[in-house]
């Protein structure tokens, strides 16, 4: 393989021998490479798995894609439907305005791919074939964003008429760079309208012949010669547009309205132009692209909708005054990221269709990450994805993480080596070591025994993480409406919490259990009826849970029919309430018979309080018993990511912390015996020459001499060098300074300059 | 008097009369009854439910979130953990610098292991220097006026000793802490109690000296230790030998030397935002006017320095290489993460470009990659895209720019029969790939599904080239890769201070194309030079305007016409020997682009040639 150090090439390209098969190459599997040191049938198993998860979750997420922002995109779809019959009504024609969808998408610009894509998709589906999208990097300038748009509406009526496609392939199948202006495409939709006019009512298509007569080849070519130069085309809508909105109705302009009639009545569908990024586009682009279209609005049925990740305010910073006149807007707002996350949490992360679940840790993480860095839920699935690999590649037991189904299969096949991998488990360990003595030895020796117990721990495993992930639901919903929200109102917070720690045993559940025990009659029968409802759904067939379920269910009963009861207890109530009549003496007096008061005021256990502390009571006593984190369990190990600090390596990069790091204590990292630092800012001879003129460094101000900084360097490097004139310096010694004075530089801590001769310029601040 | 209405109090609920008698969460509890309060709650959150087109379970809208509410804070992102690089220390004010605190500092290291205790310095500076706390220089301090006499050596090590300023706090308390001792001892018994006394302390017994002798304290037993100040022209051994000689201080350091350093250590970490502006707020930098010209070899060529540095064994051979064993064997994961779309980005001290041709050694030689050297001084994008477009998908046709260029690759690598191309970039933040257009082409590169990216990270500032859209365009999972090797083929295209910035290229490339002249060119361009020469030390000279050039020539019957000058300029100009910019008055000024010492060379050169 050649180097790649030259002085004159920055860009070395290897293509593959050609000895290899064509199909060897282009088959890259994470197979190959598939964990590191382990047998070659866990090895395939746990990629299957992983492959197998992985399958499902896009597919889960394909679906929720769609569905997540089905309202707005509907809306949207009927707003262009609705634009495009409006602006095929005669009344339409005096106004230049063109019907903007402005769809306000957030800050999650990771995202927006995915939001786009399924909107060209409905759109497709539900409005029109035109489409054409826009990202700001194409239009730098507005020849290329009307390139752009050009080919990609053309491009979509190619595809969908099979017919037109043949014919415009014999103009080739690319539009030339110079072909591409408003003039073609008009020619162009007008032959796609009477075209399809022409198939949907062949008895009118005498009354447009000339029309159709006119192949698409003439139609393409014909404005092309009539316009030179490119420069031409571009300038031409230009001119057009300053002509048109003096006066309003230049000869052309007449010409084409008479020509209306036609391109009314045989009218095919809108044009529609996505720009994705508006706020990014150029905004002497974005306005002559919109004064452009608006010229053209009575020919072409253009519906304009823009992207806008901030607020509707910055398309009109960004337009100008006459070009915001010809947009008429209507905003559409896209769901905040969160929600499509607690979607995400709910059907991928809670749901028993994955074999693979997350551990507290790593969920916790990823939510930090999602919420303090980015809110992008495409970032949040990819770290899914890590954590499913890190699992999946980590650890070895994972070969047993698939759908039930499988699994029997797997276990029964599995190899005495593989059992081994199981029994050393801790989780394994522990329970084991509960069982009675007896079981203990079947469970370590006898092989049949201990494949049974597996089968049924995994499967009490599932069975458990269903309920859990129904009882957190139900803790979010008891807790969310609660004062000052301990637990979080959302069920990932709920659920971070759950999986990190046993949930009773946790301050916030003891504060939210205390607040509950104070809610009043009105507020807690609807929680608890969702409460019910909630169970009801997701646990009809377990029965540890039905009997909780019948339980609640009755005290529920208990509690509606307490209204009549209520009543009565609280009529005498109300009438015994002491009006206590105080002097305004002194605070602390008042204050005392207050106390006092409260105090005689006995707690007279209404049936509604009693009521309260039996669902309460229930509730912690359920909560006990199944919300337990993960780890409690046995086997978590085969199904639950617990670690997250190989998936935070991965996820957070920590570039800078790791450079100083390596800087001040070398150790860290070379784990030898002579660089051991006692304090990190202290210097030993032995450390890496680098090290040493970084933590020299350290000591200056602003500019560091670098003469003085030599000596010291070379003080610190040399041992003996006690006696020497401090004129010659060793040329090795200078040698080594130099290197890292310019690796610093290299890596940004200084930078030549030249406010005083041989100084450089320190750029950080702090460090030791 | 009237008499006062009697107060009439009316219990609402009983649950707010236990809130009140427990006084625990009274002041959450508004006047509002519990339950109207949460009707209004409930009333939204059921017209959320309705709102929800699907078939989940109610989730709550985001929109109802009060400020009041818990925050749920970042812990497991910001969490420390055993094992794992720790923050803190990357960022942060640090106190200013006095002006000797680099030669103590590296006087400090000499209390290494390896130095036999036995050097008479030794032990004098390391109680001297870490002792010192980084604060700022008070400038009412007076500083020992340097004389010229002086050798270097002795000043180094004096300046360390005596001229750094100490803060008057600091003084201070010390000063108190001996006027203590002076009272409470006798001062015939000190030396060993005061001993006793400082590992107690926090503070370093010869920091006590050296304060002692600038404030020119009361206590006699220090004499010894004052004399090196007030006599600045001693030679260090001395200095070194008088402390030596103050009785019973050196064997028992070593046991409080720990605490203390703790100690101060400790002291450190409180950073004050005031240092900030301490540190900016003085604007005359505290450096000495030393250049490196005393030295007698101030720049190394790169030639010589090249050579030194290869010819160099690096310390700890078997320690880098057992860091570059570790991440050998991560190379299957890398491999794995590759193909799973993902992009590896290294981090860490030290050149990775060995470990990254290594990977591609092993790993690539099967599939389509190309290298980039990020840190190649004349890199561009277009090279990048040629690269691609020419040598691996052997595309020939005329294609307009970088965007088309762009779009042909993206049609290629995102269908699924196209051979994966790998992409090995050595410093992605070199700087021809900082710039955003740059970055954006190659983090598109990175998205599509054929095309995967390994890259290194170098500079402390990288992560700013990363916007949130190119990181999910990057997909990037990184990866610690700490070498430690140097950066060797990174720095040698670098102009330090410190290299001999040698025009050998420029002047042989120049007597070359010299060489195929006629004489007449020869003739001007000589003209050129020289004039250029006599300007060298006018610094705002910006080259010999065209019409002066022509009269000039004119007069050594150089050229006849205008057009034949220009006629030779511009082969000047092809060869890249002249230059020509529009001065402020639009004339056209002629200049050659060379140091005036090559340029020196050339016709000294030239002229003993014509000899």
């Amino acid at each position: 393989m050649a180097a790649t150090v030259s002085v004159s090439k920055g860009v070395f390209a290897f293509k593959r021998s050609k000895g290899k098969t064509q199909n060897d190459a282009t088959t890259l599997s994470a197979l190959d490479f598939w964990g590191q040191d382990e047998e070659a049938d866990i090895k395939k198993v746990t990629h299957k798995n992983y492959v197998h998860c992985w399958k499902s979750i896009t597919q889960t997420l394909n679906n929720l894609q769609d569905k997540i922002h089905a309202k707005v995109f509907e809306e949207l779809v009927a707003f262009v439907k609705s634009a495009g019959e409006n602006m095929r009504r005669k009344d339409y024609g005096e106004t230049n305005d063109i019907p903007t969808a402005c769809l306000v998408t957030g800050v999650n610009m990771p995202d927006h791919n995915s939001i786009f894509e399924s909107l060209v998709r409905l759109l497709t589906e539900g409005a029109t074939p035109h489409i054409a999208r826009l990202r700001s990097r194409d239009c730098t300038t507005l020849r290329g964003a009307v390139y752009k748009m050009i080919t990609q509406l053309m491009d979509q009526g190619e595809v969908v008429d099979p017919e037109m496609y043949e014919e415009v392939a014999t103009t080739g199948p690319e539009l030339k760079r110079a072909q591409c202006t408003m003039p073609v495409l008009t020619a162009w939709y007008k032959e796609l309208s009477s075209s399809s006019a022409e198939k949907s009512s062949p008895t009118k298509s005498g009354s447009c012949g000339q029309m159709t007569a006119r192949t698409p080849k003439k139609a393409l070519a014909s404005p092309c010669k009539a316009l030179g130069s490119p420069k031409k085309n571009i300038a031409y809508p230009m001119s057009e547009r300053a002509g048109s909105s003096h006066s309003g109705k230049s000869p052309r302009k007449r010409m084409k309205l008479s020509e209306k009639p036609c391109f009314n009545k045989y009218h095919t569908l809108p044009l529609v132009v996505i720009l994705e990024d508006v706020e990014s586009f150029p905004s002497n682009v974005l306005n002559d692209l919109i004064l452009i279209c608006s010229n053209h609005i009575q020919n072409l049925p253009i519906v304009l909708v823009f992207g806008v990740a901030t607020t509707t305010a910055a398309v009109h910073r960004s337009l100008a005054q006459d070009a915001s006149a010809c947009v008429a807007m209507e905003v559409f707002q896209a769901q905040p990221s969160t929600h499509y996350l607690n979607h995400v949490i709910e059907q991928v992360l809670m749901s028993d269709k994955v074999p693979f679940h997350i551990g507290g840790r790593p969920f916790k993480l990823l939510l930090d990450i999602f919420l303090y860095s980015d809110l992008s839920v495409e970032k949040f699935v990819k770290g899914l994805k890590v954590c499913m690999m890190e699992h999946f590649l980590g650890n070895s037991s994972s070969f047993l993480c698939c759908s039930a189904s499988k699994r029997a299969s797997l276990i029964k096949a599995m190899t005495p080596a593989q059992l081994d991998i199981i029994r050393k488990l801790p989780s394994f360990r522990t329970y084991v070591e509960k069982c009675p003595p007896k079981e203990q030895a079947a469970l370590l020796l006898d092989e049949k025994v201990s494949k049974e117990t597996i089968v049924t721990l995994l499967s009490q495993l599932e069975s458990w993480y269903i309920r859990f992930c129904c009882l957190v639901k139900v803790v979010q919903v008891l807790t969310s409406t609660l004062p000052l929200c301990p637990l979080g109102r959302q069920v990932r917070e709920v659920l971070a919490t759950c999986l990190s720690q046993p949930l009773v045993d946790t301050e916030e559940f003891q504060k939210a259990a205390k607040l509950i025990k104070l809610m009043s009659r009105e507020e807690m029968l609807p929680i608890l009826r969702n409460i019910l409802e909630i169970l009801q759904d997701k646990l009809s067939n377990d029965e540890e849970m039905s009997d909780m379920h019948n339980e609640l269910s009755l005290l529920v009963g208990r509690l509606s029919s307490l209204d009549q009861l209520d009543q009565v207890i609280e009529e005498p109530n109300r009438d015994e309430e002491p009006t206590v009549s105080l002097q305004a003496s002194d605070r602390f007096v008042l204050k005392e018979k207050l106390q006092e008061l409260a105090k005689k005021k006995s707690r007279k256990t209404n049936m509604y309080d009693s009521l309260r502390c039996d669902v309460v009571e229930l509730l912690v006593k359920t909560f006990e018993q199944h919300l337990q984190p993960p780890s409690s369990q046995p086997l978590h190990e085969i199904m639950f990511l617990e670690s997250s600090s190989s998936v935070k390596r991965l996820l957070v990069g920590v570039p800078r912390p790791a450079l100083t790091t390596a800087l001040s204590n070398p150790h860290h990292y070379l784990q030898c015996d002579c660089c051991q630092l006692q304090d990190p800012s202290s210097i030993l001879t032995t450390l890496p020459d680098i090290s040493v003129a970084y933590k020299l460094h350290l000591e200056c101000g602003r500019l560091v001499n670098l003469y003085d900084w030599m000596q010291a360097f070379i003080s610190v490097i040399d041992d003996e060098d006690e006696d020497s004139a401090k004129k010659t310096v060793d040329q090795q010694l200078q040698a080594r300074f130099v290197q890292a004075v310019s690796e610093l530089q290299f890596l940004g801590f200084i930078k030549p300059t030249k406010r005083k001769t041989d100084h450089v310029a320190r750029l950080t601040w702090g460090g030791c | 008097m009237v008499p006062l209405k009697p107060l009439t109090v009316r219990f609402i609920d009983n649950t707010e009369v236990e809130l009140i008698s427990h006084g625990t969460n009274g002041k959450k509890i508004s006047i509002i009854p519990l339950s109207q309060r949460s009707r209004d709650k409930r009333k939204v959150s059921r017209q959320s439910c309705a709102g929800d087109a699907l078939e989940l379970s109610p989730v709550q809208e985001e929109a109802e979130e009060e400020n009041k509410d818990v925050i749920f804070k970042p812990t497991e992102l910001l969490e420390e953990r055993e094992g794992m690089v720790k923050n803190p220390i990357a960022f942060g004010f640090n106190t200013p610098k006095k002006r000797w605190s680099m030669l103590e500092k590296a006087g400090s290291a000499r209390k290494t292991p390896t130095a036999s205790p036995s050097t008479p310095t030794t032990p004098r500076l390391p109680h001297l220097l870490p002792g010192t706390p980084r604060t700022p220089a008070s400038p009412s301090t007076p500083k020992t006026p340097r004389s010229a006499s002086r050798t270097p050596k002795s000043k180094r090590r004096l300046s360390g000793a005596s001229e750094a300023p100490t803060p008057y706090s600091f003084r201070k308390r010390v000063q108190e802490r001996i006027t203590k001792i002076v009272l409470d001892e006798d001062s015939s018994s000190s030396s060993s109690e005061e001993d006793d006394d400082d590992d107690s302390s926090s503070y370093s017994d010869s920091d006590s000296e050296e304060d002692e002798s600038k404030e020119n304290l009361f206590n006699s037993r220090d004499v010894s230790v004052v004399t090196p100040s007030k006599t600045p022209r001693r030679t260090p051994s001395k200095v070194a030998k008088t402390v030596l000689g103050t009785p019973g201080r050196t064997p028992s350091r070593t046991p409080g030397k720990r605490g203390r350093q703790k100690k101060i250590k400790d002291v450190e970490m409180v950073a004050k935002g005031d240092d900030y502006f301490m540190a900016n707020g003085n604007s005359k930098a505290p450096t000495s006017d030393h250049t490196l010209n005393r030295l007698e070899t101030p720049r190394l060529s790169p030639e010589a320095l090249q050579s030194i540095l290869s010819s160099m064994a690096n310390t700890h051979l078997k320690e880098r290489e057992a860091l570059i064993e570790e991440n050998v064997l991560n190379f299957p994961r890398w491999m794995t993460y590759l193909c799973e779309g993902f992009s590896i980005f290294l981090y860490g001290l030290g050149s990775k470009k060995q470990l990254l041709s290594k990977f591609q050694q092993e790993y690539l030689s099967d599939y389509d990659h190309i290298v980039i050297n990020g840190f190649f001084p004349s890199l561009t994008l277009k090279n990048i895209l040629n690269n691609i477009i020419e040598d691996i998908l052997e595309h020939t046709g005329g294609l307009h720019g970088g965007q088309d260029q762009l779009d042909l690759i993206e049609a290629t690598y995102t269908r699924p029969d196209t051979a994966p191309l790998f992409i090995i970039i050595h410093n992605l933040d070199g700087a021809m790939l900082r710039g955003e257009k740059t970055q954006a082409a190659i983090a598109r590169l990175a998205s599509l599904p054929r095309v995967h990216v390994l890259a290194s990270l170098d500079h402390i500032n990288a992560p700013l080239i990363l916007d949130s859209h190119k990181m999910s365009q990057y997909n990037i999972v990184w990866f610690d890769a700490t070498t430690l090797e140097r950066y060797q083929e990174e720095t040698s295209y670098e102009n330090s201070l410190l290299v001999q910035q040698s025009g050998s290229l420029a002047l042989s490339s120049l007597i070359h194309v010299f060489k195929s002249l006629t004489p007449n060119a020869k003739g001007i361009f000589m003209l050129l030079a020289k004039h250029q020469l006599e300007q060298k030390d006018n610094s705002s000279y910006t080259g010999l305007s065209f019409s002066d050039m022509y009269q000039r020539c004119r007069e050594s019957f150089l050229v006849n016409s205008d057009l034949t000058l220009r006629a030779q300029l511009t082969e000047f100009r092809d060869h890249k020997l002249l230059r020509s910019r529009k001065g402020h008055d639009g004339v056209e000024n002629l200049i050659i682009p060379l140091p005036p010492a090559t340029l020196q060379d050339f016709v000294t050169q030239q002229e003993l040639e014509n000899e």
